[in-house]
């Protein structure tokens, strides 16, 4: 026999059921900015029946819904996609930004550049051969090395300025990513106990899941979900997170062989900002390679054909460039030069239209067979390096553009399973709204029916 | 299919900043005038940008030492053209000498006049280029090459060559080598002056006249070269000057910016971007929440 409050019952499920659907609601909308929350959605199900025999049959009756759980809407194989393209975009991020930065120090487009600096230090050398007389051209020699000099230094130093600040990301990085790491290590033991006791840490599992993502933005990760629901992150087999918590990473590196760690335990870093950090810093130290190649051939091979000068006033032996200068942030005069014009021999005779040595310095311009530029030019080393510098730019910006769009691609496809749609909440409110209404004039119509019967009993 | 609101937002955003960026290098190639203004838009244009620079650099510089050795080969020739016009007045005198029939006097007065006609000689021998250098004096060309005493020439200069550089290791010498034909004038002139002063009209007639006519030959061909150089001056300026204005037209075509496209490409833009505006202000002001009733029950 069903019992006469059991319509009561069944309204009150129903209020219940209803009111923890607003709540979930309200709260979906309440985060719909929030960076990393997944959509959530109350799972109900039909409340046990009660079984009775009436008319010699047995009978089933309902007794209202139940709420089983509130879960998050999240995919895994989404997470695991949104990880991995967030390390190659951390990658594509730093080189871009960083490649990007040298290609303005070496932007040679205007025609004011280094590669005009070369071209009229050797015009000027050929101009002072053509007119040894002149005093003029002299100084014009001594000007011409002098911007010469000074663009490369200041190239150089702004490179080395470039590589400084990048040395400087890799350590923020490394801390973020220990912080990180913390930070998760904490978030699965929070989540370990509460799933212990049955609940479903919603909130938590979206704080890891971001701060996962946070993570293999920074450097390349492979995650493992444990049956106590911790999450075990691995950086090329070194464990950063275990179910025993956060190990640290090391802040020592190299970045030429892209690895963290001393010697005999390092990690190699493959992914994530880091890993494009330690390219970055590369790249900068080869364009700085090239420019003190650059700048010791002009030393040495304008120093060996000067020193057989012989000025009209005899003067002899003289360096045109510092010769104890290495590399291209040392690029100078020297100090013979600097200090004095006519110091500067346009041949070797000492006879004062004797041009023949401005000549020869003149001709290392065309020449190809200088040591240490690959049978090219020093202009065409040049030329060589500011393409390398230009195109590495535009390719990791090209890249970045790419993962961009990944990244977007896989956004759209988790927003179109985890996200907040207003709409759709709306929709579900107003859902909600007539059952908590209609479940209220039941409990209340259900009140009357009771209410008459005790009326009728009373009555009798 | 349920598109989250944020996303929605972020796709809107996306949108209006890649319209904008775009509005942005349109603007950019217009107001510079420039199709790229940093090595990493177009790498190789870039490239092949700042060796045609270099070559169009170079070549200026060529065609600045061509014009350094026009004026002073110019100095030179025209010194040559009046060491031609003395030799020929000497020529006159000889052969006015020669005659047997002039008085005393007059014959001091055509030794006279050789001795003036030396001295000048002496003072084109010395002729100084736009920069103050010596034309006949090799590369000790920064005192005078030639000194008279008595009647003996002495050359101080050289006989190396000044080159200038007028191409990638092609030079031109720009002085003129005369200290052998100005040595040997000098002598042919004392000798006529002697023989002048001595009234030996046979030697004048037989030997004097005879190596005058050949000093003005040499001086004539030495004038003929120089006239060949200045030629070859000017034929490889004008070269260089076609090859630069060409330079530049090539360099213009890599770097710079079709005007008329680069406008019209900034008008489509601007109205890519506003069209991102507008719609994305429509979208955003879309919503369920604003068509449902502000209360209840």
């Amino acid at each position: 026999m069903p019992g006469a409050f059991d319509g009561i019952n069944m309204a009150t499920t129903a209020l219940w059921a209803s009111q923890q659907e607003l709540d979930v609601t309200g709260d979906n909308v309440a985060n719909v900015n929030t960076p990393g929350y997944s959509e959530q959605a109350v799972t109900v199900s039909e409340a046990p029946t009660s079984t009775y025999y009436s008319d010699g049959a047995q009978q089933q009756q309902g007794s209202g819904v139940t709420v089983d759980s509130v879960n998050r809407v999240r995919s895994a194989l989404l997470d695991a996609q949104m990880n991995s393209a967030q390390s190659t975009l951390g990658t594509y991020t730093s080189l871009s930004g960083n490649l990007q930065q040298v290609a303005s120090v070496l932007n040679d487009t205007n025609g004011t550049g280094i590669g005009n600096d070369i071209d009229q230090f050797f015009n000027a050398w050929s101009a002072l051969g053509s007119n040894p007389n002149s005093a003029g051209a002299t100084t014009a020699v001594q000007q011409a090395g002098l911007n010469l000099t000074q663009d490369v230094q200041s190239a150089a130093s702004q490179l080395n300025q470039l590589s400084g600040q990048a040395n400087g990301q890799v350590q923020s990085t490394i801390s973020q990513v220990n912080t990180l790491a913390k930070q998760i290590a904490g978030l699965n033991s929070q989540i370990v106990q509460a799933q212990a006791t049955g609940e479903s840490p919603n909130s938590l599992l979206d704080q890891r899941t971001q701060a996962l993502s946070d993570l293999a933005n920074l450097v390349n990760i492979q995650t493992n979900t444990n049956s106590d629901g911790s999450v075990s992150v691995n950086v090329s087999q070194f464990d950063l997170v275990d179910q025993g918590g956060a190990k640290g990473f090391p802040t020592t590196y190299n970045a030429a062989n892209g690895t963290v760690g001393s010697a005999g335990a390092t990690i190699s870093v493959t992914g994530g900002q880091l890993s494009g950090l330690f390219q970055s810093i590369n790249a900068i130290q080869g364009d700085q390679t090239q420019l003190d190649t650059i700048a010791n051939t002009l030393t040495t091979q304008v120093n060996g054909l000067s020193t057989t000068g012989k000025t009209s006033t005899g003067t002899t032996g003289v360096n045109f460039f510092d010769p104890s200068s290495t590399g291209a942030a040392t690029f100078q005069l020297s100090s013979t030069v600097a200090a004095n014009a006519s110091s500067i021999a346009a041949g070797t005779s000492g006879n004062s239209g004797d041009g023949s040595l401005a000549l020869k310095i003149s001709n290392l311009q065309s020449s190809t067979t200088l040591p240490g530029l690959g049978g090219q030019t020093i202009s065409g080393y040049y030329q060589g390096l500011i393409g390398q510098v230009g195109s590495s730019a535009s390719t990791y910006q090209n890249s970045l553009s790419t993962q961009q769009a990944v990244i977007t691609q896989i956004t759209g496809q988790i927003s179109t399973t985890s996200g907040v749609d207003l709409d759709t909440q709306m929709a579900d409110m107003l859902k909600y709204q007539q059952s908590y209404s209609v479940a209220a004039r039941a409990l209340s119509i259900f009140q009357q029916t009771t209410e008459d019967l005790l009326t009728a009993i009373s009555g009798a | 299919m349920n598109v989250s609101t944020a996303y929605r937002y972020t796709q809107i955003d996306n949108n209006i900043s890649a319209a904008a960026l775009a509005m942005q290098n349109a603007q950019e190639e217009v107001s510079t005038g420039k199709l790229f203004n940093n090595i990493s838009q177009n790498p190789v244009a870039a490239v092949t940008s700042l060796s045609l620079q270099s070559l169009q650099n170079q070549i200026t510089q060529y065609n600045a030492n061509l014009a350094g050795l026009k004026s002073n080969l110019g100095a030179g020739s025209s010194a040559l053209s009046s060491m031609s016009t003395l030799l020929d007045q000497a020529n006159s005198i000889a052969v006015a000498a020669s005659n047997g029939s002039q008085s005393t006097s007059a014959m001091t007065a055509y030794a006279t006049q050789i001795s003036s006609i030396e001295q000048s000689l002496v003072g084109l021998a010395n002729t100084q280029g736009p920069d103050g250098q010596y034309v006949f004096g090799g590369q000790k060309n920064n005192a005078a090459p030639f000194t008279a005493s008595g009647n003996t020439l002495t050359f101080n200069g050289d006989t190396n060559n000044v080159n200038v550089e007028v191409g990638p290791g092609t030079t031109i010498p720009s002085n003129v080598d005369i200290s052998g034909t100005m040595t040997t004038l000098f002598s042919h002139l004392e000798a006529l002056k002697s023989d002048i002063q001595s009234g030996s009209t046979a030697n004048i007639s037989k030997t004097d006249l005879a190596n005058i006519q050949s000093d003005i030959n040499s001086v004539s061909q030495t004038n003929g070269a120089v006239g060949v150089t200045l030629d070859r001056v000017s034929q490889l300026t004008s070269e260089n000057t076609t090859r630069l204005n060409d330079l530049t037209t090539t360099i213009s075509n890599t770097d710079d910016a079709n005007v008329a496209q680069a406008a019209s490409q900034l008008q489509l833009a601007q109205n890519t971007y506003q069209a991102a505006l507008s719609a994305s202000s429509i979208g955003l002001n879309l919503g369920l929440v604003n068509f449902m009733p502000t209360t209840s029950g």
